[in-house]
This record gives structure tokens, sequence and C-alpha cells, in this order.
């Protein structure tokens, strides 16, 4: 439908792993930033730095593309907030604290 | 002449444009806006930048939808005062200061008056657990402290900062690569002309939730009264997470002004958030990542090396800004297995000039 077509990102990530260096300084997101854009207005608070506190579920990435976001979500390394009720979460973060026979072993 | 348009990044601006010496005008800001043309913090935030420098050149047109800075020598000083008003809150003001400080000509001793706690900006007690650590290990050590006179919440503040920066004639190269594990949480529960009984509420939620993953959860609870407690009634928690690698990653969530969750709920989401930075990894949280970023351009020829966890859009935009003042680019790696990114720089050599002894 047509509308499917306009949702399609109009870019893609060509590289895998990920190419980073091409989403930050490539010409594809140069949108996001509103460095050419009257878009800059839209963002009152200055900067994204209301997006740094409080999870980030008011991501806002505005694109004229429309896929910006999609495709910086597609990165994974990009902020987005996680489920933390989730199964997955639950094990990672199992294994990003120490264990208690690992805390006798550093003194706490 | 670096040219922006729009109100975004202005504090990003100004700060790159101050460091590097490269003028910027930028333009049609908010120029659509019913109220168009700088907001009072922004004004301000250019009073402060005028304050600790000499030479600097500010031009705004009438509607203030136009501004072009020419940068100057940043002096510092010691009995600086200035009043950031209650639009934004004292974070915004001192993050910046983190920046320019260390290269000011003698060290800056300010206090700034305001907003200490807001749910926008940093707050003081982010700043003093989490980024000023960060910035020790750039080699500013001796002499910088942050210190909470009184605290102010929203709407009115009242709420008064010392902040003391040494200056050095340059940074060191860093390797933050090794993220550890979490060894122990701290915190701090605060609540200003209210019940003590509200950061008790917000501290034992917080706490309940994060002893399900480490025994070391530590917060304590900070209460003002009198004339150390502003002019308004508020409360919030800010959390530490302390790695075995000496990394910091923190959250925090203070009470809005139109804010009518419970102490519980935001005891619950300030747990959250933190859980969501630990898990995000990385050595440095998503709050300073900009900051350490700026840093590692700004030290010796040497490589630097950090891993961030996710980044944000912030930062992004922040990496470009680097390219456009300092002509930096980093060598972004992503590590599929731990979901992090490894950010690698050649430092620029930046020296302090305006110090008075060599």
């Amino acid at each position: 439908a047509k509308w499917k077509e306009k949702m399609k990102p109009n870019f893609t990530i060509s590289n895998n792993p990920v190419n980073l260096t091409k989403l930050i300084y490539g010409d594809d997101l140069s949108n996001v930033n509103n460095k050419n854009s009257k878009k800059g207005n839209d963002q009152d608070d200055d900067d994204f730095f209301t997006v740094r506190k409080g999870g980030f579920s008011s991501l806002k990435l505005s694109s004229d593309k429309g896929s910006a976001k999609d495709a910086l979500d597609s990165a994974k390394y990009i902020h987005s907030t996680h489920d933390l009720k989730s199964e997955e979460i639950k094990e990672l973060l199992k294994k990003k604290f120490v264990s208690k026979g690992e805390l006798e072993s550093v003194g706490a | 002449m670096l040219k922006y348009q729009g109100s975004t990044h202005f504090r990003q601006r100004v700060i790159c444009s101050t460091l590097s010496g490269k003028a910027i005008r930028i333009t049609n800001i908010r120029d659509e806006d019913e109220k168009p043309g700088l907001r009072d913090y922004e004004a301000s935030f250019l009073r402060l930048v005028d304050k600790i420098t000499n030479g600097s050149k500010i031009e705004i047109n009438t509607t203030g939808t136009t501004i072009t800075y020419i940068p100057g020598i940043i002096i510092g000083g010691k009995n600086i005062a200035h009043d950031c008003g209650n639009s934004r809150g004292i974070g915004y003001f001192v993050e910046a200061l983190i920046c320019l400080g260390p290269f000011s000509k003698t060290p800056l001793d300010i206090t700034l008056n305001g907003i200490t706690n807001n749910d926008i900006d940093l707050t003081i007690d982010t700043i003093r657990t989490t980024t000023l650590p960060i910035i020790r290990k750039f080699g500013l050590e001796e002499g910088l402290n942050i210190k909470i006179l009184k605290r102010g919440a929203p709407p009115n503040g009242g709420g008064s900062v010392n902040f003391k920066c040494p200056i050095v004639p340059q940074l060191k190269a860093v390797q933050l690569i090794d993220e550890g594990k979490i060894r122990r949480i701290r915190g701090i529960a605060y609540a200003t002309r209210i019940s003590p009984q509200f950061s008790n509420r917000v501290l034992d939620k917080a706490k309940g939730i994060l002893l399900e993953h480490t025994p070391d959860v530590y917060i304590s609870s900070d209460h003002y009264k009198g004339g150390e407690s502003g002019l308004s009634p508020g409360y919030g928690l800010t959390l530490v997470a302390e790695t075995t690698s000496g990394c910091c990653l923190s959250a925090e969530i203070m009470s809005g002004e139109k804010n009518s969750e419970s102490p519980e709920d935001l005891g619950e989401r300030t747990a959250y958030a933190l859980l969501e930075e630990i898990a995000n990894g990385g050595c440095i949280d998503s709050h300073n990542q900009s900051l350490a970023l700026l840093f590692m351009v700004l030290c010796p020829e040497d490589i630097s090396k950090i891993r961030l966890g996710r980044i944000t859009p912030y930062t992004i935009e922040f990496i470009r800004q680097l390219r456009d003042f300092f002509g930096v680019t980093f060598k972004i790696q992503p590590d599929s297995e731990s979901k992090t990114v490894l950010f690698t720089c050649l430092g620029i050599g930046f020296k302090n000039l305006a110090r008075t002894t060599f």
C-alpha cells in the first residue's frame, strides 16, 4: 500500500555490524541535529537535556525524512527505554552486579 | 565564523565557541514562536559567560532571534556571584562552568543562586557525586569542589551553590574501557520545606527495589529546614552506582512543580532509572557522555579511549559540534557483545594559554 511505501526508511544501514560512524557523521541523519532546518525551533528546551533525565521515552528526533528514529532505534546503540521487567534485562542486570562471593573479595 | 540556525544546542555551541576561539552566529532563534528570541535562561547564561570571560563580544538583535558571539579569554576569578533565575536549574549553568573553568586565567570560585534540584537539568547532587569524579580522571584533582549552601526547589528556588574549579595547564589522556561490575549503590533523598517523611518514603521504596540486586545499598536522607531550605517545597532522590573499576553511574528524579505522584512512585521510578543506566553499561552514564567526549578532544596529543553505553541524541549532536569546532572525528566502534560503544580520538593538545604562570 502507498502508506507502507511512505513509512519505509529512505535509507538503510548498509554495514553489519552497524556503522555508527556513518550514522553519526553521515549526511543521512543531518536533519536530526536541526542544524540547517527551522525545525530547531520545535525543541523549545534549548537542547536534548530533557531527554537525558528521567527515562528516554520523550526521545525526539525530527527528520524531514521521517525515518531517522527508526534507523537509530535499529542501531541499538542509541538511547531507548528498556523493558526492565523482561527476562532478558533481568538476566543482563544479574551479570552487571557483583555477586555475594565477589563482594567479599572486593572488600565491601 | 560558524553559522547555525534554531534554538537547539545553544549552550553546546557557546561552550565550544569559547574553547575553540571560533566565533558563531545563530539565526532564526524561535523566530516562528509566539514569544520569539532567546529565553531568559539563555540570556542569563550569556551574562554568566560574559562574567567569566574578558574580551568576548555578544551581539543580540532587538527581537533576540539572532545572536553573534565572538569569544574572548576565560578569566575565571573569585567572589563571582550569579543569579540563575528560576527557569532552569543551577546545574544548567554549572555544567558549562565545568567545561570552561579548567581553562581560565585564575581558578574559578563562583556562587550561583537559583534552583538546585529540578526535573530538567542535572542536579547539584549528581554533579557532585558523578560529574566531578569523571573530570578528576582527566587531571583536575585538587581544589575541585561544589557545595550546596542552600537547597532550592522549583518554582521559587532560593537555593545557593558554591562552585570552585582549579586551572590546569593541560588535561590528561584517559583510557576508560573497563566498566567493571556494580559493587555498591549510594544515594541521597532530600526534602525541603516539607515533612522528612517524604524523603523517607522515597528512600524506602527505592531501597527495596535495589536490594533485590545488591545488598550494599545505602541511601541517606537529607532534610532541610529554616534558612537552608529555599523558598519552595520539594523532594527528590539521587542514586549513584559505583563499579569495581571506579566508574559511577547515576540516576535522579525530582518532584516536579505540577507533579502529583506519590513519594513511593518517585522512589520506584528513580530505582528503575538507575537500573536502566546499569543495563545500558559503559564507564560513563548518559548524563555525562558529552562532557567526557569534550575533555577527550581537549586532551594532549595522545589517544584517549572511553566505553560508553547507549549514546543519547544530545551526545550525537555534541559529537558533530566537536567536529565543527575542533575538527576532531571520533573512531566509533560498537561492541555487539556488551552493546556498548568504544570512542577513540586523538586529543588536539589544547593548552590553557590564559593562565598567568607558565
